[in-house]
């Protein structure tokens, strides 16, 4: 600061100056038409190099985006009969996986959310599949900012425009294609038969656990009835409800087994525990929770030939949906 | 209103028709004080509109303010008025636009030295509820530079405000209603009415006359309105996502490269939040004819604290340059002197930024290197074009360093968790090897990614401030700059539609 008012002159130069010389009005607009010729060539280039040689993004660096690439797949594209719901570690299990195994899914498993956000937006979306199965892990944890963020962006304009327009979706996102592309040659994308001859623990509790909601601290509680309120939404809908618990390398602990149960004799469902997993073959992780791409794979084949004998009538003895 | 809302964008449009055409249906060609007043009028109704979109009551407030305002700089411009009384109308005007911002902004800070602690605990929780009204800051320093400006008769504005006020076309009423409005267009334009740049009456009262869309520069308006859009939907909302751990996480498990790329993280965020905002402000100004003062030169190219401040949000520094720091003595009083105004004008300058000891910090850690550097070598910190080419690039990464390190009491929640930062900063282990474990591979790549708009374009300012000395890059630049520039443009454009982040609000939103 300087009472002589010195200005440095550096910097000058950025694009934004108007000198007294320039052209106005016609003139001035045509001098922006190259830059909106550069724009159509560029987007419209990109969309056909996204169907071509480029797959749209299934990941995504930015949290957010990941959430949308799940939403905006499952509410754009016509409900099939089975739904994921759950948090961060189920977004891993692309739908893509589940096709190989021959079923298909909605995924709703959104970053930083429990189960029930996915559910809600299930609901919004005029019909709840056949089957909703609901990751465990991160159940208890009441909703974040990240949930109101969601909320807000599906009720946005942008949103509607996105569905006839599949290049302002968030699986187009140049940077979201370029770091699902390093992400899958990093990991790796395991093998079409992976999960073969692995079986998780798949069991229905037919008497009352003696579930004391004490043991829960308040944020959970606020989290395990969000969970229920959405769970009596898909069971009235007519919905069969299938509970899993992902392999997270010990995330979920009493808590959630203890509220898993409970849920399982409230609802007559069955808990499909992927942990047992663990047991059986080697998983790898990307962080101390979240499953890499060749394991997140696997658990999904795993899951989706589960999901498939359930409702083939209870292949597994649970009774099935 | 968000200037990234489609709820701007078709007020945006309404107004801009209606703003070239109607005046063609209401006024005659040649009526030129009636197609200036129509003009004036219907920008006073479009930004009272996006300022009370969400909250209409703020409209109440902001009407207050112009009519103060008015009220007053009418008292200063009036042949009728004393000049003790003149003085006097300047004082209580001052006093006005502070007191409303004492109100809703400092209240409870005020409260808490001076009421006696039996009290506190009724009165601060309601003083804490009262809720800051977007842009007071920004539009109360306004009101304050319309008044001294007048005054002072800074660049005519005395003058030109008396033809307004006694001119002989129209009437007593037409004149009063003239004058209101253009003071009311002056406080209220909305491009700037939220977060700046802050004009000087100086500065925008001589530019109200009426407009036509052939006398507009479209393209410059359409450059600064796509490098706004740029810097904030792509950099600024795509970083926020990464950077938000400063404010929710512990640091305990981040190494020293994390901890680091999370705080440059940051400096490009806030960056490209402010000068995003302000470049669209610039650019919307353009469309309505308007030249709004440029906010920024490449802060991050600074070499001292000193230069940054002649680069960074400028139009507040030379505010407080203006009215606070020179009326307080400048550098005329000795070198003690000198330092004692550089401290308060910088703790001030903190405080602005909202009510809270952190900002106070942070505005004193500037103000401390300031006076370091004027101690050490006198006004040559300020001058940039003394630095060595050998010297430069050493000084701004450690400028940069600075600057992001101090940006840190904007962000933390408090002192406290600023120490905890400083304090793994200093004992983490360095993190070369260990990149992933704390920040996800994910979060790494997003903000290499996202920052590199923000480097790119201070390193292409560079290269072109120094440009004569690279004699072979100049004629190479100076013949493909449009070109480059044109594809730059169509670029930022793909990006704002395809790889925008989720929108957020502007982080001076909240100053």
């Amino acid at each position: 600061m300087d009472a002589s008012g010195d200005r440095s002159r550096q910097g000058d130069q950025a694009p934004d100056r108007v000198g007294p010389s320039d052209p106005v009005g016609l003139r001035s607009a045509r001098r922006f038409v190259p830059v909106l010729v550069v724009f159509l060539v560029l987007f419209g280039g990109y969309q056909l190099l996204l169907r071509t040689v480029l797959s749209p993004a299934v990941y995504s660096e930015n949290p957010a985006q990941s959430s949308l690439i799940n939403v905006q797949g499952a509410l754009y594209a016509d409900q099939r009969d089975v739904a994921i719901v759950g948090s961060s570690i189920s977004a891993r299990f692309l739908s893509g996986f589940f096709d190989e195994r021959g079923v298909p899914v909605t995924g709703l498993a959104l970053d930083a959310q429990g189960p029930a956000l996915g559910i809600d937006l299930l609901a919004d979306a005029e019909r709840i599949p056949a089957t909703v199965a609901v990751e465990i892990n991160r159940a208890l944890y009441s909703s974040s900012d990240n949930e109101q963020t969601i909320l807000d962006t599906v009720d946005s304009t942008g949103f509607d425009l996105a569905r006839p327009l599949p290049g302002l979706r968030a699986e187009s996102r140049p940077s979201s294609v370029l770091y699902t592309e390093l992400k899958q040659r990093r990991d790796g994308t395991g093998s079409a038969d992976a999960g073969d001859g692995l079986t998780p623990l798949v069991y229905t509790v037919d008497l009352d656990p003696g579930f004391d909601p004490a043991m829960l601290t308040e944020e959970q509680r606020e989290g395990s009835a969000r969970v229920r309120e959405a769970l009596d939404q898909v069971r009235a809908a007519g919905a069969c409800i299938v509970f899993y618990i992902a392999p997270d390398q010990g995330f979920a602990g009493p808590a959630e087994q203890a509220f898993v149960e409970d849920l399982s004799f409230t609802y007559g469902s069955p808990v499909v525990d992927l942990r047992e997993l663990e047991r059986q073959t080697t998983l790898g992780y990307t962080d101390h929770i979240h499953l890499d791409i060749p394991s997140a794979r696997l658990v999904s084949h795993v899951l989706a030939d589960t999901l498939s004998a359930l409702g083939d009538g209870g292949s597994t003895g649970t009774g099935g949906c | 209103m968000l200037f990234t809302s489609f709820a701007f964008v078709g007020l945006v449009l309404v107004c801009l028709g209606l703003y070239y055409v109607a005046p063609r249906v209401l006024a005659e060609p040649e009526d030129r004080p009636r197609l200036r007043t129509v003009q004036t009028s219907l920008l006073v109704l479009t930004s009272f509109v996006f300022y009370a979109f969400n909250r209409p009551v703020l409209a109440l407030l902001l009407l207050f303010s112009v009519l103060m305002n008015a009220v007053v700089a009418w008292l200063l411009v009036s042949a009728r008025t004393s000049e003790v009384f003149k003085t006097r109308a300047l004082a209580v005007g001052i006093v006005a636009n502070l007191a409303v911002l004492a109100c809703f902004k400092y209240a409870a800070l005020f409260a808490e030295f001076l009421l006696p602690s039996a009290l506190e605990g009724d009165v601060l929780p309601a003083l804490r509820g009262i809720p800051l009204p977007i842009g007071i800051s920004f539009y109360t320093f306004q009101g304050i530079s319309l008044l001294v400006d007048v005054r002072r008769d800074t660049s005519g504005v005395a003058g030109q405000l008396r033809t307004l006020a006694a001119g002989s076309d129209g009437g007593e009423v037409r004149r009063r209603v003239r004058f209101l409005t253009e003071v009311a267009l002056y406080i209220s334009f909305f491009p700037q009415l939220i977060a700046g740049p802050i004009v000087r009456a100086s500065q925008f009262l001589h530019q109200i006359r009426p407009r036509r869309a052939s006398e507009v520069n479209w393209n410059a308006a359409g450059t600064a309105l796509v490098g706004g859009y740029f810097l904030k939907m792509v950099v600024a909302d795509n970083l926020a996502e990464h950077t938000a751990l400063l404010v929710v996480d512990d640091f305990s498990r981040y190494t020293r490269v994390d901890l680091l790329l999370l705080v440059y993280g940051y400096s490009a965020q806030i960056f490209a939040d402010f000068a995003g905002y302000s470049l669209m402000a610039i650019g919307l100004g353009r469309l309505f004819g308007y030249e709004l003062p440029r906010n920024f030169r490449t802060p991050y190219n600074s070499t001292s604290i000193t230069e940054f401040w002649q680069r960074w949000h400028i139009s507040l520094s030379s505010w407080l340059r203006e009215y606070l720091y020179i009326p307080l003595g400048g550098n005329r009083r000795g070198p003690r002197r000198t330092y004692v105004n550089l401290m308060i004008v910088m703790v001030l300058g903190g405080l602005w930024h909202g009510a809270e000891w952190n900002f106070a910090g942070w505005g004193l850690a500037h103000g401390l290197f300031l006076a370091t550097e004027r101690a050490v070598a006198g006004g040559r910190y300020g001058k940039p074009e003394l630095v060595s080419n050998v010297a430069r690039i050493p000084r701004i990464a450690v400028t940069f360093t600075v600057v992001s390190l101090l940006w840190l009491f904007f962000v933390t929640p408090d002192f406290g968790a600023s120490a905890a930062f400083f304090s793994r900063l200093a004992t983490a282990p360095l993190g070369l090897g260990q990149l992933g474990d704390g920040l996800s591979t994910g979060r790494l790549f997003a903000i290499v990614v996202f920052i590199s708009p923000v480097l790119v374009h201070h390193v292409v300012s560079l290269l072109q401030d120094h440009r004569p000395r690279v004699p072979a890059l100049g004629p190479a630049v100076r013949l493909g700059w449009p070109r480059i520039q044109t594809v730059a443009l169509g670029v930022m454009l793909f990006l704002i539609a395809t790889n925008h982040g989720v929108t957020g609000e502007f982080i001076y939103f909240e100053f």
